[in-house]
């Protein structure tokens, strides 16, 4: 705080007697917020206390030693719950503000150590035999639970990642872009129908009112996952023109409904998504139209032309909303 | 020397700083409001997220222009000099100038890709020039390019106050101090970490101080990353790891040779203890760089240690410094339930808080996304998720 900064402002008769008062309070004692340290230390200790649990019971599996540790983690989940149902706030279909950081973090303590209880049950004794959908079927009901009874948008984020394993697939950007497996017709209608699952998964949310701040999240991942399924399917189609203008057509559909959703709820990112995959949509059309015309040099020039004004629109066309945005 | 108008920063400054009050509740919105009424910005401020997406578009667009003027002049045989890319930077360099000026850009996207991609390519000229030189004696080439680049790059930081060629100049500083000072011989190589060391400690004290001035108030984030990267410097040089390491590059040892290190206890404390004592006065000058550096340098030094004497298994490691990390968090948060000594664990910037939340559940569902559940293959490992996420500075 620029203590200075506020003197001239009082001086220009910009700022009150009370205000002042506080911030020459301020001043003379000044607050250092570490909030976010807090919560980064926090993250990193269950990071590794779980990952450390995980380790060391597999690495035992065969010994004593495994089922004091498995002991150990059930304890650590069941006095995680104990804590959070005590200390939890009743439920309400709005957003719920959590009791405290240390609650937040003793959740997902719990809950992730819950996962690998679970999990160590299906590897050593089967419990849900070779049923493996059920295997991860039940841990998604339960996260699910879990994200709305708590209003915990971190786990809501990893039953939707699990909600996707359940399927078969995987969504964490991370996974998306180096698994490389939309070679295959079913993966892309499974990606396809996640994606429109969780897309309407926000707009429920939405329309009921029901958890609503919920609906990013489902339409984070709905939108990226509906977005690259449909482009991958086009791809897929590229040598059956008809099929393949389909799926564009299909990307227009979900971008001019993102785009008016978006608009409606001023995101800004929703409105960056759509329109840089709508770029690449519309620049992998103008690379066939020009690859259709012949490789001559003077064809891919009128493509790199083409390519540069599309995208100089486009800049114009963000500017210009985000003015519109924030003007009204 | 800075390209943007100077009122508008300054009215900008005015604007951000009582904003923050405004959020610590420390002044009215009716207050807030006249404030920015009275101070007008002129700026073209896109949100965050247009702002990447513009920085992305503009980058196409100068890379696909680069590209066609090069296929126009495909013939000429101009492309393979140096000259051609400086030719193009000189290009971007102008276009940005103009869109500053002209659309009232502001960090807003545009003007960054322009600014990346004229440095790029500027440098990269300056680079073959050198390199066609042939002037290998005594380092001589690196020294020169390393002193040409810093200099571009101190003037493109002054002009656009930019923090990525603030630490390009930072970078190629050091860059002219270690070629320089390894042709010292056998006295440069064993005083090249002490050097380096009073370098970052000199650097981060003027940063500190031309901080506190406020006619360097523009460049304000500038000097924080000089702060930043100075801390970082200080400690690295000393790191009993990189000591070592930089030391067999010299020597023309192999890299993985377990060279001892002359006076090497000296190190040891330095690497144990330097991130403490960071976190030490960032507590007690209440000063949030000094904290978060330490703090991230803890991971540093227990990496460094543990390189080099496997204590216990790593999975007895994770366990127990899981407990000890969340247990130190537990403690903070009991002790700070109510503030003390000037620091609180509540948030002071509730918009902050808002978009902060949804970045972190990201976080969280991409580091323990891999649920137990259909052991496909024999060789299936449970766990909760991997510890590559670290996470470290995910947050701030």
């Amino acid at each position: 705080m620029n203590f200075k900064t506020f003197e001239n402002l009082r001086e220009q008769g910009l700022i009150d007697d009370e205000s002042w008062n506080r911030i020459e309070h301020r001043h003379q004692n000044p607050l250092i917020s570490i909030h976010w340290e807090l919560r980064t230390l926090f993250y990193l200790g269950v990071t590794l206390l779980t990952t450390g649990l995980g380790i060391l019971v597999y690495k035992n599996i065969d010994t004593i030693g495994h089922q004091f540790i498995l002991l150990f983690i059930a304890a650590v989940s069941a006095g995680s719950f104990t804590y959070c149902f005590k200390h939890k706030k009743p439920f309400a279909t709005t957003r719920v503000q959590s009791p405290s950081t240390l609650f937040d973090y003793v959740l997902l303590l719990g809950t992730i150590s819950l996962l690998t209880f679970v999990g160590y049950l299906q590897f050593h004794y089967n419990v849900f035999g070779n049923n493996y959908g059920l295997a991860t079927f039940i841990p998604m009901l339960g996260l699910f639970y879990l994200a709305y009874i708590f209003d915990h948008l971190g786990i809501l984020g990893m039953a939707i990642v699990n909600l996707a394993l359940w399927m078969g697939v995987s969504v964490t950007p991370k996974q998306l872009l180096s698994a490389g497996t939309f070679n295959s017709g079913a993966t892309i209608y499974t990606y396809l129908s996640l994606g429109i699952l969780l897309i309407s998964g926000s707009i429920l949310s939405n329309k009921f009112n029901f958890k609503r701040h919920f609906a990013f999240s489902y339409l984070h991942y709905g939108v990226n996952v509906a977005f690259i399924s449909l482009l991958a399917g086009y791809f897929y189609y590229y040598s059956y023109l008809g099929i393949s203008l389909l799926w564009m057509l299909g990307i227009s559909v979900l971008a001019t409904y993102i785009y008016i959703d978006a608009y409606r709820q001023k995101s800004f990112y929703l409105i960056l998504l759509v329109v840089l995959y709508s770029y690449i949509a519309v620049g992998s059309l103008i690379v066939r139209f020009f690859i259709g015309l012949g490789g001559e040099l003077g064809a891919i020039m009128l493509l790199l032309i083409t390519l540069i004004v599309s995208a100089i629109l486009i800049i114009n066309f963000l500017i210009k909303i985000n003015r519109q945005l924030k003007a009204s | 020397m800075i390209i943007y108008n100077k009122t508008w920063l300054a009215n900008l400054r005015i604007i951000h700083k009582a904003e923050q009050a405004h959020h610590e509740g420390l002044i009215s919105q009716v207050e807030l409001t006249h404030i920015t009424e009275s101070h007008p910005v002129g700026f073209y401020l896109p949100s965050v997220f247009v702002r990447g997406g513009l920085f992305i578009l503009t980058v196409i667009v100068a890379i696909l222009s680069c590209g066609l003027l090069s296929l126009l002049i495909l013939d000429a045989h101009i492309i393979d000099g140096f000259g051609w890319s400086l030719f193009l930077g000189i290009g971007c360099y102008v276009a940005l100038e103009v869109m500053v000026k002209d659309k009232k850009y502001f960090h807003s996207g545009v003007d960054e890709a322009l600014l990346y991609m004229a440095g790029a390519l500027i440098s990269g000229s300056m680079i073959s020039v050198i390199d066609n030189l042939h002037a290998y004696a005594y380092h001589s080439g690196y020294i020169f390019c390393s002193l040409l680049i810093f200099l571009f790059c101190i003037f493109l930081t002054l002009r656009f106050a930019d923090v990525i060629t603030t630490i390009a100049a930072f970078a190629s500083f050091f860059a002219i101090l270690f070629f320089s000072w390894s042709n010292l011989g056998s006295i440069g190589e064993a005083t090249l970490p002490f050097i380096t060391m009073a370098a970052a400690g000199v650097l981060y004290w003027l940063s500190a101080k031309a901080q506190l001035r406020s006619d360097y108030a523009n460049y304000h984030t500038c000097l924080d990353v000089v702060q930043i990267l100075g801390l970082i410097t200080l400690y690295v040089a000393g790191n009993y790891y990189v000591v070592q390491k930089v030391g067999n590059a010299l020597h023309n040892f192999s890299y993985e040779q377990n060279t001892t290190v002359p006076f090497g206890f000296i190190f040891w404390i330095w690497t144990i203890a330097v991130p403490f004592v960071y976190i030490g006065f960032g507590i007690r000058k209440k000063n949030v760089i000094l904290l978060r550096t330490g703090l991230l340098l803890i991971a540093a030094a227990v990496f460094t240690f543990r390189n080099y004497y496997h204590l216990l298994p790593i999975e007895t490691m994770l366990t127990l410094a899981g407990v000890l990390v969340t247990g130190l968090a537990y403690w903070i948060h009991q002790y700070l339930k109510v503030p003390k000594h000037g620091f609180t664990q509540e948030s002071l910037n509730k918009t902050d808080l808002m978009e902060h939340i949804k970045v972190e559940s990201l976080i969280v569902a991409g580091t323990f996304s891999e649920t137990p559940g259909a052991p496909a293959d024999p060789a299936f490992k449970f766990g909760g998720g991997s510890a590559g996420g670290g996470g470290s500075s995910s947050s701030f």
